[in-house]
């Protein structure tokens, strides 16, 4: 084994490692207006190993966020499970739910949004720790900077309001907040959109420092191709609520085998000069969640449709070594 | 050499702040071609839309501007308010970022398209409704005959977009500006968009100034690139030369600090861009270069040819 040049040994040591979270057949549905169902998150099943960047891929309203919020239990799932590291998230209550906060912490787009405005950076970061009986008294101070200074924030921060910040900044001070209960896992929902070119690529050096140092798993969650294949292990592409294709990260940007994410990756602007790839354009917009299509979702907007599309659901099935898809082709 | 299309030269805004003016744009000087795709790239505050918006005159009362902005060989910042509202629309044409905001939400599409041939044109209410069919047939928007009568908010990001782009080309400007006309819509919904206006640029011969954060954008598109940090162009090259052969620390920055292929390290750009009542003396990216020496304290460097057609704004343009 160890000397055979077989594909991939790295592949098969992930099958070894422990599993931190596991999502089986969850759902999101929500009511809305006529009776009518929107199902956000609609039977997605996967898992992320420890130390994993999981990346979740899709269209604004494919159901991504909503995903992220079921994991952290901040929307109750209309059906299915979730099991992070050993606990069942949906039944937990009490003192269960505070182990699953200390492991799994999320971190959001928009950093002035999710600080407190009228918080000095010491309460907000602190908070966590004294509501966790991590740290107390004089040493909350102490363990605030050793956390500011680890995602690179001086520690004259401390008596400062999220105002007096850049928007870079504050993105730090939100994972240095996400950091202080020492989890496991990290939820980041789309941490790069509110922030400029030069700066996104210090978050993410920040994140995948993080990562390697003190290996956290990460639920990386963007419409962003580009920053998703520079970090991810994994990826997960949704359509309407659903996974259609999932596969390590490597093979999925190589050869993707959803005509989706075929679609999405030809349609990434590439910051490289020369000459013009193809394109795949797709027609139209996005259906709406609350009328899905029949059969495949994706069909009407699909550019190898064939028969059986507009009327049989495809099964979602592993279609390739580790390599998961819900498409008729395969 | 003809006469180019628009000619910026020496445009400065400023901004009065405590009573002091307080500089935003200083000294931009660019030309747009005929037929040209020219693309100003720059971080949020670099003053990218500033500039764009002072091409059609539509900066606020208060902003100070000098400098001169010269169309078709006539300076727009001279003209009157009249003769502006026929260049408006008609001669120079714009498509802003959120087309949610632009359009307006209590008339009809096929209302605020006919307005514009109401406008410029002296056509019948019946020919200007033909004419805004036919006009949304050709941004690709299905069933046009019903969708003129709808309201913005019944249509999609990428639609309601579309619609904007259609009244910018109602009278087949010679100049379209476009202000991150696609950092809105989602990735397939973009790739449909800049085809669009791709196609369209090449179909009505027009020339189109694109304004972007995004490189890939400039990759794919751009003939010309003016890059913009602190109100300042800091580089101009033609796009290939941008991509292949960056002469100024903050483009180099740039492209470095973009997602590579998974296992390269990124290479970001140090701190953050400063504020404008704060900028240092000198060249003004001191504060976040990596070849900053000595003299690039003293005094701010000029815009200085490094190759054809390419200009940089720093004294180490050729060690770098």
């Amino acid at each position: 084994m160890a000397l055979s040049l077989g594909p991939c040994p790295l592949l098969l040591d992930t099958k070894n490692m422990n599993e931190l979270l596991r999502i089986e057949n969850v759902k999101k549905y929500f009511p809305v207006r006529d009776k009518k169902v929107l199902k956000a998150v609609d039977d997605v099943t996967l898992g992320v190993q420890e130390a994993e960047v999981f990346g979740l891929v899709g269209e604004s309203g494919c159901g991504k966020s909503t995903l992220g919020k079921l994991i952290l239990k901040l929307f109750e799932p209309t059906g299915g499970s979730i099991l992070f590291d050993g606990i069942d998230v949906v039944k937990a209550r009490g003192r269960e739910m505070s182990l699953v906060r200390k492991g799994l912490q999320i971190i959001f787009q928009d950093p002035l949004a999710s600080l407190n405005p009228r918080m000095k950076i010491l309460d907000a970061v602190g908070e966590g720790l004294i509501v966790n009986n991590i740290v107390k008294g004089k040493d909350v101070k102490e363990k605030v900077a050793a956390l500011l200074e680890k995602v690179g924030i001086s520690s004259d921060a401390l008596g400062k309001y999220p105002h007096e910040f850049s928007g870079g900044q504050r993105q730090r001070i939100c994972i240095a907040r996400a950091l202080a209960v020492n989890p496991k896992m990290i939820v980041a929902d789309e941490p790069l959109s509110a922030l400029d070119v030069s700066i996104q690529a210090q978050i993410i050096n920040l994140l995948e420092e993080l990562q390697k140092d003190s290996g956290l798993a990460f639920m990386f969650i963007s419409h962003n191709l580009l920053a998703i294949e520079h970090f991810c292990d994994t990826v997960a592409v949704m359509y309407l609520g659903k996974i259609v294709e999932m596969s390590p990260a490597a093979e999925l940007f190589s050869e993707p085998l959803h005509p989706y994410t075929e679609a999405l990756l030809s349609d990434v602007l590439r910051p490289e000069f020369g000459e013009k790839r193809g394109k795949i354009i797709l027609r139209g917009d996005v259906p709406s969640p609350i009328s899905v299509p029949p059969g495949c979702p994706f069909h009407p907007r699909c550019h190898k449709k064939f028969e059986p599309c507009d009327t049989l659901v495809p099964v979602y099935r592993e279609a390739k070594k580790g390599r998961w898809v819900s498409c008729h082709l395969w | 050499m003809h006469d180019p299309l628009l000619s910026v030269k020496d445009l400065n805004i400023s901004f009065d702040q405590d009573k002091r003016p307080l500089k935003i744009i200083d000294g931009v000087s660019f030309q747009i071609g005929r037929e040209d795709f020219s693309v100003v790239v720059g971080e949020s505050g670099s003053g990218k839309t500033l500039t764009a918006l002072s091409i059609m005159r539509l900066l606020p009362p208060y902003a100070g501007c000098s400098g001169k902005v010269l169309f078709n060989g006539e300076d727009i910042l001279s003209k009157k308010p009249e003769e502006l509202r026929q260049i408006r629309g008609r001669d120079i044409s714009m498509v802003f970022q959120e087309p949610m905001t632009s359009l307006n939400p209590v008339f009809t599409i096929g209302y605020q398209i006919a307005e514009v041939f109401l406008a410029h044109e002296k056509l019948s209410k019946k020919e200007a409704t033909e004419r805004s069919i036919e006009l949304l047939r050709s941004v690709r928007i299905p069933s046009p005959e019903l969708r003129i009568r709808e309201y913005p908010h019944q249509l999609s990001g990428g639609m309601r977009q579309r619609v904007m782009i259609a009244m910018a080309i109602a009278c087949k400007p010679s100049l379209v500006i476009a202000d991150e006309p696609t950092t809105a819509l989602d990735v397939t919904i973009q790739a449909q968009i800049l085809e669009l206006i791709g196609s369209l640029r090449e179909k009505e011969k027009m020339s189109l100034l694109l304004i972007t954060h995004d490189l890939g954008i400039v990759a794919e598109w751009a003939d010309s690139v003016e890059v913009m940090y602190t109100g300042r162009i800091v580089e101009k090259a033609r796009a290939g030369d941008i991509f292949l052969n960056p002469r100024h620390p903050y483009t180099i920055g740039l492209l470095e600090s973009l997602p590579k292929r998974k296992g390269q390290k990124l290479i970001p750009i140090p701190g953050q861009v400063p504020k404008f009542d704060e900028l240092p003396a000198g060249c003004k990216f001191t504060t976040r270069c990596r070849y900053v020496i000595n003299e690039c304290h003293l005094r701010e460097p000029d815009l200085i040819q490094v190759g054809e057609a390419h200009f940089s704004r720093c004294i180490r343009a050729m060690e770098i």
